[in-house]
């Protein structure tokens, strides 16, 4: 369990410094796929065991470091993403494509209602939300989503060491 | 089988809630401005790694155009050549009338320019989010950047402001630029001398909402004036170029006007910036001074 979540946890880190920097190059009218949130979606739906929220709340606070956002914020928006996702976690198989495609989709859109709830408590202390309306948005959910199936295959290469003693599904 | 179950989910919920609940302790302690330390050592250990992917990319891309770099330095060389003699002319020039301008400020009793020491930084991450519009620059305390220095740019020959640094650890600092949501910079318009208060609009237009201008200006505005920094009760050092009025908007209910400003700074492609220390002390003189 340690192990698998620290390997987690790092291969978050790296996404989230991948994120800032190297990805910025591919990136189109100034949107960046979100690859942490897909590693937090592939972690918390794979293992049984609350790891992705562990993980998820470790890695948001890094990110939040890095960024303008209160500390704690990301913390808390991943740590209820990947509860999210722990809790269909081995009730159904998932393919190669669609359903990978399916969770980026998920998984932003409730990482968008949860940023609009807090921006309802703390919209005084830089808290900002995802404008629905916005093309920031729906291209950051097609990007991230149109990325998922080749992530979630890589992922899928590394359960040894995600998983951990865990069943593979 | 099912008490196995409920008890996995009654883990997941414990867990849950309490990291939750941790997150929001975080979240609640860090809007009373309690923190900062964890702030810092954060960006001081993600920047370690976004320097080096960023010195990895740099030297990948750096290598890779060095061969036809080269040529273009070959001919450059030969055509600097050429300049260097013009240039060592016109510097003579420039010496005897800097010296006159010198002795003619003394005669009128000017006091000698005051400057700001900057120092040169260069962009070694953006904000992980598509929300957010910080970035990381690479000196920090140990160049003695401070918080609140001010960050500007020179593109295409024009010095305009980026922004401010927010937070600064011992090798990075954390910059919030003009156009993010929570910026304010009191400017002035540079044909008219209209003051009036700019503010960000955020990530997604680039551009900045001037606020608080005089109606009474409206005759005098024209579309593409220059907008510049006042300095009055600012952070910012006057004269600064911000950016360009693209659209005014003549709000009937308002005894004031508003127009939409774009910055001076692409910063899409911004990659090296100055940051400014010093500015409060200067800016402290310079009022003794009056």
């Amino acid at each position: 369990m340690i192990k698998s979540s620290l390997f987690g946890l790092l291969l978050m880190i790296g996404a989230t410094v991948l994120q800032s920097t190297w990805l910025r190059a591919i990136e189109i009218l100034s949107v960046v796929p979100d690859l942490p949130l897909l590693i937090l979606i592939y972690i918390s739906f794979r293992n049984t065991l609350p790891k992705g929220q562990v993980i998820g709340f470790l890695s948001g606070f890094l990110q939040d470091s890095i960024s303008v956002i209160p500390l704690g914020t990301t913390s808390l928006i991943q740590t209820a993403t990947a509860f999210a996702f722990n809790a269909f976690s081995g009730k159904f198989y998932i393919d190669k494509l669609l359903m990978p495609f399916l969770f980026a989709v998920a998984g932003t859109i409730i990482k968008g209602l949860l940023s609009e709830v807090m921006q309802l408590f703390f919209s005084e202390f830089n808290v900002l939300s995802y404008s629905f309306f916005s093309h920031i948005f729906w291209l950051e959910m097609l990007y991230t989503a149109v990325l998922a199936p080749l992530v979630f295959f890589i992922l899928g290469l590394m359960d040894r060491f995600l998983l951990g003693s865990e069943k593979h599904r | 089988m099912k008490k196995a179950e409920r008890q996995l989910s009654r883990i997941r919920i414990i867990v849950s809630s309490s990291l939750l609940f941790t997150s929001l302790l975080v979240l609640l302690l860090s809007t009373r401005s309690l923190t900062g330390v964890p702030e810092r050592v954060g960006l001081a250990v993600l920047s370690f790694f976004q320097r080096g992917f960023s010195a990895v990319s740099s030297f990948v891309s750096q290598s890779v155009t060095s061969i036809s770099e080269l040529r273009i330095l070959e001919q450059k060389y030969n055509e600097l050549l050429s300049s260097t003699e013009q240039l060592r002319r016109m510097e003579r020039d420039f010496d005897r009338i800097n010296q006159e301008n010198i002795t003619l400020k003394q005669q009128l009793g000017f006091s000698t320019e005051l400057t700001y020491k900057n120092i040169p930084a260069k962009i070694i991450g953006k904000d992980p989010g598509n929300v957010y519009s910080t970035f990381i620059l690479d000196k920090g305390l140990n160049e003695g950047i401070k918080k609140n220095d001010i960050v500007i740019a020179y593109q295409d020959g024009i010095e305009g402001l980026v922004g401010r640094v927010i937070e600064v650890s011992r090798y990075s600092c954390l910059v919030l630029p003009i156009f993010d949501a929570s910026a304010y910079i009191a400017i002035r318009l540079q044909e008219s001398r209209y003051e009036g208060l700019a503010v960000g609009s955020g990530n997604e237009s680039q551009n900045l909402i001037v606020k608080y201008i005089k109606k009474r200006a409206l005759e005098q505005i024209n579309l593409g004036d220059i907008v510049i920094t006042s300095g009055l009760q600012s952070l910012y050092p006057p004269d600064i170029m911000v950016g360009r009025i693209r659209r005014i908007h003549e709000l009937p209910y308002l005894t004031s006007i508003e127009f939409d400003l774009d910055p001076v700074v692409d910063f899409d492609r911004l990659e090296y910036v100055f940051i400014l220390t010093g500015v409060t002390e200067v800016l402290n003189t310079m009022q003794e001074g009056k």
